[in-house]
């Protein structure tokens, strides 16, 4: 596959604005660190990337830096094996990108159609294609409605829509499925699978991973600023250490006290039909045939009995939790 | 070449949705009235002048009419252009329009092209109308040097006051900073800038009890070199018979016009290219 964009240890650090220096100044506090982003990244033709990370981690930024808005201080990008150095560089890059940034709070006194002829414009399209954009986003019938009387969800499309204008190379969609509903949400994902399949490169940052799961082929996990990890779910699996997982379950007293005797498992118990019901994680090695057998023959002492076994592959959660080091336990980090 | 239709383009469309958004049809009435209607009155001959002010000719009627350009139009410019950078930047709009393949300068002259030409063109729509008025009231036809000089210089105070505008709306990082940056500006040229003379006068140990001594006129003059309103009215002035001509070097207006044009709208390119949504 062609490789569309590349960032090679592509660094940027954030500006910390100067009222915040006065302010620390003031109380005599440390001036906070300046984030980093120090991320390499390839995008080829036709891939969904799933970019994923916990709050802060950088990845809006990244996705600023792919699309040629945020300059780099260090490292390189590369659009088509082409280093981009010049503004003019940057203006290539930006129009082989279609960037959809998160949450756009569209308002004003214009229309949608207004807002996607002005894109049209700037991007060196026909203004009559807004009308088409509109319908692909589903906003036709809204287009000549006011900005502020849009929902979120109508606002996302619209969003969206912006970013297709010119039938762009590579999209960077951030958070794209916040506020769509189900059906929406649905037609997006054939959207995006329509367009992979045309060659169209597509990265997707979300924080609803099950939904991203659904249709991403690949991920790059970031977290404070790095990317921890990136390629196939297969590959991070096995980059991580993932273990495979199996749930097992049963009738009888639980045998998950005795299980957790061995330290190269995890056992979480889980609230299924059946007296019990657990997911065992073992980071060893795979769960073999031999390895499950010796399990059931374990468990299977006195009243308890397995009633199902199966393998589970690790989900996405999981695998954010491993390369972040963010505890199952813990729901909100605190940012730094 | 491309860059240059996109440009075009691009001006044209934020012209329309400009020039018919609620604000300035909500502007259009107070321009008239303060514009033509203005001219109407000083070029009505039986108009009478409070002091020494008498009109000799249609350069008069333009220098006094200038008074009513800096009280509405400038205006305008503050309330069309406040938010324009700031808004999109909050909304996120910005983003998407940053990420789009256009010159950064360029988009930046779009924006400020857009808040100024919003206001200069009916503005210079009714300068034009104001001459036929004159021609009408007095009788006479004004100069093309002067109506050149009065509607050229009036869109460039626009212009002015437009990138002093974008720059504010680039710097603020919501909507209330930049509305007052803009009105401050506003107030500072328009209404408090005698004050503010007067005060560095006294500073400068120039007397200022007398405001028609021609020591603190001479002063006043100069210090009007740096503020668009008192450029605006200087080139004006230059026009007007050579008794009620500004004592002041006119390279020095000149530069000034020069300066106003060239340093505002440059750090305003400056920053925009560096603009972080």
């Amino acid at each position: 596959m062609e490789v569309l964009v590349e960032l090679e240890n592509a660094r940027y650090l954030h500006p910390i604005p100067r009222a915040i220096i006065a302010a620390a100044k003031r109380r005599k506090q440390p001036i906070p660190k300046r984030g980093v982003i120090e991320a390499s990244l390839r995008i080829e033709s036709g891939s969904i990337i799933g970019l994923v990370g916990p709050n802060g981690a950088g990845k809006s930024t990244l996705m600023s830096i792919m699309a040629g808005i945020l300059p780099l201080q260090r490292g390189i990008i590369k659009s088509n094996g082409k280093q981009v150095l010049s503004e003019q560089d940057r203006v290539h890059l930006r129009k082989r990108i279609g960037l959809m940034p998160e949450r756009v709070a569209w308002s004003g006194p214009g229309n949608p159609l207004d807002v996607i002829r002005r894109l049209c414009i700037i991007r060196g399209q026909d203004a009559k294609n807004a009308e088409e954009i509109l319908q692909r986003v589903g906003l036709s019938s809204r287009s000549r409605d006011r900005l502020s009387s849009l929902s979120q969800g109508m606002r996302q499309r619209l969003s969206l829509g912006a970013a297709l204008i010119g039938n762009p190379d590579v999209l960077l969609l951030d958070e794209p499925m916040n506020g769509l509903d189900p059906v929406a949400q649905s037609a997006f994902r054939k959207m995006i699978q329509e367009m992979a399949n045309r060659g169209t490169a597509i990265v997707v940052s979300s924080h609803q991973l099950n939904e991203l799961e659904r249709f991403v082929e690949g991920v790059a996990i970031m977290n404070q600023g790095k990317i921890v990890t990136q390629g196939s779910f297969t590959s991070v699996e096995h980059d991580l250490g993932v273990g495979q997982r199996l749930m097992v379950s049963g009738i009888g007293p639980s045998p998950a006290s005795m299980i957790s005797e061995n330290p190269l498992i995890t056992v979480k118990e889980l609230d299924e039909e059946g007296d019990w019901c657990l997911r065992l994680t073992r980071h060893d090695q795979t769960w073999s045939q031999d390895l499950r057998a010796a399990l059931i023959e374990r468990i299977n002492v006195g009243s308890t009995k397995v009633a199902s076994l199966e393998r589970v592959p690790p989900d996405l959660e999981e695998i954010l939790r491993t390369a972040t080091g963010i505890s199952e336990g813990i729901d909100l980090q605190e940012e730094e | 070449m491309a860059d240059t239709m996109v440009f075009i383009r691009l001006l044209i469309h934020d012209l329309k949705s400009k020039m018919i958004s609620p604000r300035m049809v909500i502007l259009y009435p107070l321009l008239i009235l303060f514009i033509p209607g203005s001219v109407w009155g000083f070029s009505d001959p039986n108009t009478s002048l409070p002091g020494t002010i008498s009109i000799e000719g249609a350069s008069t009627v333009m220098f006094l009419s200038s008074l009513f350009v800096l009280l509405s139009a400038t205006l305008g410019v503050v309330l069309v252009g406040f938010d324009s950078i700031s808004r999109p930047r909050l909304t996120g709009e910005l983003t998407i329009e940053l990420a789009q393949p256009i010159n950064r300068t360029l988009l930046g002259f779009s924006h400020l092209f857009g808040v100024w030409l919003s206001v200069a063109i009916p503005v210079a729509l009714l300068q034009i109308s104001s001459l036929m008025i004159i021609q009408h009231q007095m009788g006479i036809t004004p100069s093309v040097e002067d109506s050149i000089t009065w509607v050229g210089i009036t869109a460039l105070l626009l212009l002015w006051y437009a990138s002093l505008q974008m720059i504010a709306s680039s710097m603020a990082q919501d909507l209330g900073a930049s509305v007052t940056f803009g009105v401050a500006t506003w107030m500072l040229f328009t209404l408090m800038w005698l004050l503010v003379t007067v005060v560095i006068a006294t500073v400068l140990g120039v007397d200022a009890t007398n405001t028609a001594d021609p020591t603190f006129i001479r002063f006043q003059e100069h210090a009007d070199l740096f503020s668009p309103n008192g450029v605006y009215q200087l080139v004006l002035q230059n026009r007007l018979p050579q008794s009620a001509q500004p004592t002041v070097w006119d390279g020095w207006i000149d530069l000034a016009v020069v300066g106003w044009t060239v340093i505002p709208i440059t750090y305003y390119l400056r920053r925009f290219r560096k603009l972080k949504p």
